[in-house]
């Protein structure tokens, strides 16, 4: 402390730390919040088709395709420190091949303060191919939509949080022919 | 520093180092609770920011108050040149 720069640094280090324990102590305020939403979620023009993925192999997978309709209101979820949200729809089912599927159908990055934390989706296309990994798709009936988000804190964990609305999708026994 | 001296005594420094030390603790309280108020953390970090700038300009330069104490020297020795071998 015996001359001005020594002063500096000494005031520059307890100001950074000072930081650091407000940064914490923000985290720890919102640690325990809840932060689960209700959403509702509905599709329709369900197609089924199975067609060679050019990009995995020649082989026919199921390739659904669908629109979808989705409402909720994540304005609760934000708080000081939510920094943004990565929000998607999902669909989880169960296939001969595999025990639990999940394909991300579509997601959207929403911003605290920058983009609106309502979502008021109507006949949304996918934004993602539904492909499945053989034919897990073919008569179907028990497809979950579930609408899931990543919180982005300022500090602390990224916990992934899921709508309490979901809806149950069913696959025709049949594939649609592939020239529609 | 830059030509002109930053000296403080050393109650000086305690003093300073003390200033600083409550003027970043009582920002940074009020700010944190500001910015839990109105749910923003930029808030929080704008409050500590303008108390770093006060303390800076209560506590880097060497103001009179930071040199109420001066050291007390003993006089200077008469010089003997006799006692030398």
């Amino acid at each position: 402390m015996y001359s001005a720069l020594n002063r500096i640094n000494a005031l520059a280090a307890f100001t950074l730390s000072t930081l650091t324990v407000l940064t914490f102590l923000c985290y720890a305020s919102t640690a325990f919040n809840d932060s689960s939403r209700p959403a509702t979620i509905n599709a329709a023009t369900v197609v089924l088709k199975n067609v060679p993925d050019y990009v995995v192999s020649r082989e026919k997978n199921d390739l659904g395709v669908l629109r979808f309709d989705l409402n909720a209101d994540l304005t609760p979820v934000f708080n000081w420190n939510v920094k943004q949200l990565f929000v998607y729809l999902v669909a989880e089912y169960a296939s001969e091949k595999n025990n639990i599927n999940q394909v991300v159908l579509w997601d959207h990055i929403m911003r605290h303060d920058v983009d609106s934390p309502v979502l008021k989706l109507k006949n949304e296309n996918l934004k993602y191919y539904f492909w499945d990994d053989g034919h897990g798709l073919l008569g179907n009936k028990n497809v979950t939509l579930k609408l899931e988000w990543n919180i982005i804190p300022n500090a602390g964990q990224l916990p992934l949080w899921s709508s309490t609305g979901s809806f149950k999708l069913a696959f025709p026994d049949k594939y649609s022919s592939v020239h529609q | 520093m830059f030509g002109i001296s930053d000296y403080m005594d050393y109650e000086g420094q305690r003093l300073a180092e003390r200033i600083f030390q409550v003027i970043i603790v009582l920002f940074g309280s009020v700010g944190w609770l500001y910015g839990y108020y109105v749910q923003d953390f930029k808030m929080t970090v704008m409050a500590l920011g303008a108390g770093f700038a006060l303390a800076f300009l209560v506590t880097i330069p060497p103001w009179p108050l930071y040199r109420r104490s001066p050291l007390k020297w003993v006089s200077a020795a008469p010089d003997d040149k006799k006692k030398r071998k």
